[in-house]
């Protein structure tokens, strides 16, 4: 070795320790920096855009309406709560499941029986009135709400507000709910395929099943004093007519 | 800006004598590598078009040598080796087969090694290079490890009793490893990087 060999090597030795200029572990430590650098910069904005979306998506996904439609015929539903819907031909019912489970919107004729909840009333807002209880059986449409079971109040869009009970109804006219006092026995028929009637006078049983059918019926014979109790599901007009009239021994007619 | 495959290559071909060349600017092998990896980090970052990356790479590692020694208080920064002052050229002329020299000796037997060490680096004479060794050595761990390489005690005994002559032996042919072979074989230690 010559001289200046020595030099090195004297320097080499001076400063020489095992495991340090370790090329390949510096490797991994400057390319695992360098690589992870652009990431880094693209998180720093990218995170806050990341979370604006997630936010966004979670607010969509909470305003997310839910809709219901009847076209040709009676559509039933159940709400996220448990609450059971049947809609009449032509109507509508959205309602956020997410951010009001227990407030609905509709138009048309529907009939709820609401799942019980007493810390959440159950909310119906329609055209003519909003509509509030805990937990009953009513229906709803454009003119009317009538209450099946338990308690109901109807509020006029001008504030005016009546309670119901079960049998009773109130008529939407000008704003203000009324109080209708001859109630059709079985307004929700249409819903629950049941007509029931408990020593209703005939008069009113026919009155309530032409309202159901959009037919006009007629009692041949003498009606007065006759009243019917009884249970009919609703498939068969003209087997009803037949059940009645052997019972009463009348003769029920179409128009 | 440049790919990352000739990052890494500038990377496995200079990292080493780059360390050598910082070193005989800032003498501390530990600010050493901090001072290389920043200017491949710079190097990386750098969006400018590189011609030359290893001129580049030296001036960037002199800069930063520089701007170290200032912030310890050095007015005029000079690269040196043991005996002093050199130039820079010099010092950027030399790192290249000090490097290979720092891998030759990371590659010689550990005994050899060692010898060589306290010989050339602690000034030791052979006779305390010996004591030094023979004290060091005669641990349970490495007689069990002996034993485990089937050894015979004789064996043991010569690998872990080495006297003045085998110290001067060893050094002799660490030198000559480093010497002869070191160079190419560094060469060729490097073709594996």
């Amino acid at each position: 070795m010559n001289q200046i060999d020595e030099h090195k090597l004297s320097f080499v030795l001076r400063h020489y320790r095992p495991g340090l200029f370790d090329t390949q572990k510096a490797w991994e430590k400057v390319s695992g920096m360098t690589s992870r650098h652009p990431m880094r910069r693209i998180l720093l904005w990218a995170m806050p855009i990341a979370a604006a979306l997630i936010f966004g998506v979670f607010l969509s996904w909470r305003n997310t309406w839910t809709e219901y439609n009847a076209y040709d015929l009676a559509q039933a539903f159940t709400l996220k709560d448990g609450t059971h819907v049947t809609l009449a031909p032509g109507a509508t019912l959205r309602y956020q499941p997410h951010k009001a489970p227990r407030q609905v919107e509709m138009t048309g004729k529907v009939h709820y029986a609401v799942a019980r909840d007493e810390s959440h009333p159950f909310r119906v807002i329609a055209p003519a009135a909003t509509v509030t209880v805990l937990g009953t059986v009513f229906q709803v449409s454009e003119d009317r709400v009538d209450v099946t079971e338990g308690r109901v109040r109807v509020d006029g869009p001008q504030g005016e507000g009546v309670v119901l009970t079960a049998g009773q109804s109130a008529l939407l006219q000008d704003g203000v709910p009324t109080l209708e006092e001859t109630a059709l026995p079985n307004p929700s028929a249409w819903a629950t395929g049941v007509f029931r009637y408990d020593a209703t006078p005939l008069d009113d049983v026919l009155k309530d099943l032409s309202a159901y059918y959009g037919v006009p019926l007629q009692v041949k014979g003498d009606s007065t004093g006759k009243s019917l109790t009884g249970e009919f599901s609703t498939d068969n007009l003209d087997e009803i007519l037949e059940l009645i009239g052997l019972a009463l021994e009348i003769e029920l007619v179409r128009e | 800006m440049l790919q990352s495959k000739e990052i890494e290559t500038l990377f496995r071909t200079y990292y080493r004598p780059l360390c050598l060349y910082a070193l005989h600017y800032l003498g501390d092998p530990e600010a050493v590598e901090d001072v290389v990896q920043e200017s491949f980090t710079a190097l990386w970052r750098q969006e400018n078009p590189v011609a030359n990356g290893k001129a580049w790479l030296y001036s960037a590692v002199r800069n930063r040598s520089i701007d170290a020694l200032r912030r310890t208080g050095k007015i005029e920064p000079l690269p040196s080796d043991l005996d002093g002052p050199i130039s820079d050229d010099d010092a950027e002329a030399r790192s290249d087969l000090e490097a290979r020299l720092w891998t030759a000796v990371d590659a010689l037997p550990e005994m050899r090694r060692k010898c060589l060490l306290l010989a050339k680096r602690d000034g030791l004479s052979y006779k305390e290079i010996a004591d030094e060794l023979n004290i060091s050595e005669h641990t349970v761990r490495n007689l069990l490890l002996a034993k485990r390489d089937g050894l015979s005690y004789k064996e043991i005994a010569d690998e872990l009793n080495i006297s003045e002559h085998t110290v001067r032996n060893h050094i002799s042919r660490a030198l000559e490893t480093l010497r002869e072979g070191g160079p190419q074989m560094l060469d060729f230690i490097f073709s594996f990087f």
